[in-house]
């Protein structure tokens, strides 16, 4: 409510100085997409060039796409953005996109251009309108709203435009929502990460009755009521006999998660376990502060990953940044094949869920197989390992970091039935699209949502 | 020189409601609220809560005196988050990138921090800019380095001292640190606003600009000053909040903007008035830790937190207000945001 008071404030007085910030933001950006341009031309391997040409001639489009660029020029006009918000995770999931348009073999084919998107929905649609002005093929991008923008993204979609939204969703319905909010985790056979988290807190706490602390996100967000409600029924199914004893709003910000932890625990010092939203290592900070090693759920930074390597006990999971480079490969394939192909508009992400026993240390830049957590050093605390993703094998700590891919790496685009096989299910249809898929209802879902039945 | 000396016999003896009385209420209120907390917590009233209301309390009054300067000389001072988010960065950025030496760090953070304080008050007092827009234009321009220094790298971390000094991990004595400081901050903070020359300047500039001027002080010197004192204060509370979060973000600052305000007026401080007493306004910092820490408690959702929080700010103004209402001679002659009392 503060940041709101504060955002609009700032709008009317200091406009001026945002939008000189803003520009320093974008030039460097550019110029980091232009360097990787050309890196990444050199690096492109021989026979992706030689497969594209070859395409090329089928169809006279380039690399042999389903329709020609909007704008007419060689190559396909892609749009990359992220909000402007100083945040590792929008900063790991913007250049991870960025990266795969630079990889071979997209690098030929398509014209990166990054943006970053001021958080209030009013700079987004100028900027979407700006973008399917400036002849965008794609737009891959964080949606501010999930109704707000809606015309603006419809607007884009009639003048033959993709649009893919990463993480958060939208309600409208030409637009590709590639999210991880109602997905199974890893290994899961249970949709939604509240849901999982609570039911890991409930067996770390040995199934007991407990007492416990639940720290929400953003209120009134859809991603953090789709938490809550799903956390608060995994309580009910699993542990009635269980107390929140205090619950408070964290704002997805560690240093508030952290105050407002420190109070909680003045009046609850005998607190069992904390349901803690993103912004964990507050949390946690609070509790070492107190000397109290209590179960913890929070998502996926590099700091609760190491308190778990340490032995901490707790359950990381959250929303994986690889989501930016998957929506980015969704939306290069649907320039590909073409928007009758087949490729469903909601994808499900799937997401992991790492404890004490299943944490383990990656290689510095390389995916291997599990692993959950960087080395300590090579990351900030607030920097996940979520990077990597089973649909993203190709990301690598470096397009994380700088949104250029390294040398010889090479992206592994989708087909189109890979797509048709991690579309969300119907059921779930309902929290992302606020509507049903033809032959379903509305109706409550075992996991206390509302969603969709069969009719 | 005789104005000088009439007004100050005046504050002397209105003032005892204030300096004394007004405290030991508010200090009692604290306790008393934590005592009533036991109605949303077995656990309370306790001395690890006591504690916090110290440690987070120690954040509060660090903040709060120089807004509390400001505000006694009819200004504001909006650009707390953006100072303390800057210093914090400056000191994280230049030890765990840099790998310079903290106390080389420490000073350029405190340095850049007093550095734009001038430059606010500069803007306030010579070019007669409401200080309300200057500090809140210089908070966004803050937060804007903030972020362009630390722009696209792992967010830095604080430098170990200060996450032992400011975190609640360090003890003395068995006492959290941070706890311990209240009392350091508040005997400082005592003798440099009420015991100093430079305190002395900032209440007779507060009461009255004309009898100021007339007394020969350097007016626009003073408030300046104090804005000075209020860039250094945030900033020397963004070194001890990154302490305490263990690493530099932008948004360290933005929970104790409206609380460090809020101390100083529940403090009894009339902004623009040349009223207010520094130990009036660290008890009512400690007291409205310890409501919002009861209200924490409750688990009710957090719109009626903040409905909540903000009805007890207003009731403890309105009592304040009354209070000084009856006892005030002079009326307040200008706005809170004007930022400036009138020229004549």
């Amino acid at each position: 409510m503060k940041r709101n008071w504060k955002v609009a404030a700032l709008a009317v007085v200091a406009a001026g100085t945002l939008a000189l910030s803003a520009c320093g933001g974008s030039t460097s950006s550019t110029a980091d997409a232009g360097a990787a341009s050309a890196a990444a031309t050199e690096a492109a391997a021989p026979a992706a060039t030689a497969a594209a040409s070859e395409a090329a001639s089928d169809n006279g489009n380039p690399c042999g796409w389903a329709a020609a660029p909007r704008a007419g020029g060689a190559k396909y006009v892609v749009y990359m953005s992220s909000l402007n918000i100083g945040n590792a995770w929008q900063e790991e999931a913007v250049n991870l996109g960025s990266a795969e348009a630079l990889m071979s073999p997209y690098s030929d084919c398509v014209e990166l251009r990054t943006e970053r998107t001021e958080p209030d929905p009013a700079s987004q649609i100028s900027q979407i309108q700006s973008m399917t002005a400036a002849g965008a093929d794609a737009i891959v991008t964080f949606a501010l709203s999930p109704t707000a923008i809606n015309a603006t993204f419809k607007e884009a979609c009639d003048a033959g435009v993709t649009v893919v939204i990463y993480d958060a969703t939208v309600t409208e319905p030409c637009a590709y929502n590639v999210s991880y909010i109602t997905a199974k985790p890893v290994g899961s056979d249970i949709p939604f990460m509240g849901y999982n988290a609570m039911a890991a807190l409930i067996d770390m706490l040995g199934g007991a009755p407990s007492d416990i602390f639940v720290a929400h996100g953003v209120a009134g967000t859809s991603v953090d009521n789709v938490h809550y409600l799903s956390a608060l029924a995994a309580l009910e199914q699993l542990s009635p006999e269980s107390n929140i004893l205090t619950e408070w709003d964290g704002n997805w910000d560690s240093a508030q998660q952290q105050k407002e932890t420190t109070k909680a625990l003045a009046s609850f010092p005998d607190v069992a376990g904390i349901f803690c939203g993103y912004g964990e290592s507050g949390c946690v900070k609070a509790l070492k502060a107190a000397g109290k090693t209590i179960p913890v759920t929070g998502e996926t930074s590099q700091y609760f990953r190491e308190q778990l390597l340490a032995g901490w006990p707790g359950v990381s999971i959250g929303s994986p940044p690889a989501q930016g480079g998957i929506a980015m490969k969704v939306a290069l394939g649907v320039l590909e094949f073409g928007p009758d192909a087949g490729i469903p508009h909601d994808i499900e992400v799937p997401f992991k869920v790492v404890t004490k026993d299943t944490v383990k240390v990656c290689e510095e830049d390389t995916y291997t197989e599990g692993c959950n957590v960087f080395p300590a050093g090579v990351v900030g605390d607030e920097n996940t390992a979520d990077i990597f993703n089973p649909l993203l094998p190709e990301a690598s700590l470096t397009s994380a970091k700088t949104g250029v891919p390294p040398a010889g790496l090479v992206a592994v685009p989708f087909t189109v039935d890979e797509l048709k096989a991690i579309e969300q299910d119907p059921s779930r249809r309902y929290i992302t699209r606020e509507a049903c898929p033809e032959g379903w209802a509305q109706g409550k879902l075992a996991e206390g949502l509302d969603g969709c039945v069969q009719s | 020189m005789s104005d000088q000396l009439v007004i100050q016999a005046q504050q002397r003896r209105s003032s005892r409601m204030q300096t004394i009385y007004r405290p030991l209420i508010l200090a009692a209120l604290a306790l008393l609220v934590l005592v009533a907390g036991r109605l949303v917590s077995e656990s309370l009233p306790s001395l690890i809560a006591v504690q916090t209301v110290l440690s987070l309390g120690m954040f509060l009054s660090v903040v709060a005196f120089g807004q509390g300067l400001v505000m006694l000389t009819g200004g504001l001072d909006l650009s707390v988050p953006g100072v303390i988010a800057l210093s914090a960065s400056i000191v994280a950025v230049w030890v765990s990138f840099m790998d310079g030496n903290l106390l080389v760090g420490i000073l350029l953070a405190l340095g850049v921090s007093l550095l734009f304080g001038i430059v606010n008050g500069l803007l306030v007092s010579v070019l007669k800019a409401p200080a309300f827009i200057v500090t809140l234009a210089m908070g966004a321009v803050l937060e804007g380095f903030s972020l362009f220094i630390t722009y696209g790298r792992k967010s830095p971390e604080s430098p170990e001292l200060l996450v032992t000094l400011f975190s609640g991990s360090g003890k003395l004595f068995g006492i959290a640190i941070p706890a311990l400081l209240f009392f350091v901050v508040g005997i400082i903070g005592f003798i440099i606003q009420a015991r100093s020359r430079f305190g002395r300047n900032a209440y007779l500039l507060g009461s009255s600009l004309e009898a100021s001027r007339i007394a020969g002080q350097p007016v626009n010197f003073i408030q300046i000053s104090m804005y000075a004192v209020s860039g250094f204060g945030s900033g020397l509370a963004g070194l001890m909040l990154v302490g305490f979060s263990g690493n530099a973000q932008l948004s360290l600052g933005t929970e104790w903007l409206m609380p460090s305000i809020a101390a100083v007026l529940v403090g009894g401080t009339v902004i623009g008035s040349g009223r207010g007493f520094w130990q009036s306004t660290i008890t009512a910092g400690l007291m409205l830790t310890a409501i919002t820490i009861v209200i924490q408690s409750t688990g009710v959702p957090q719109g009626w937190k903040s409905v909540l929080y903000g009805v007890v700010v207003l009731v403890a103004l309105l009592s304040t207000r009354s209070d000084i209402g009856r006892r005030r001679r002079k009326q307040i002659s200008q706005s809170p945001l004007q930022g400036n009392p009138p020229q004549k």
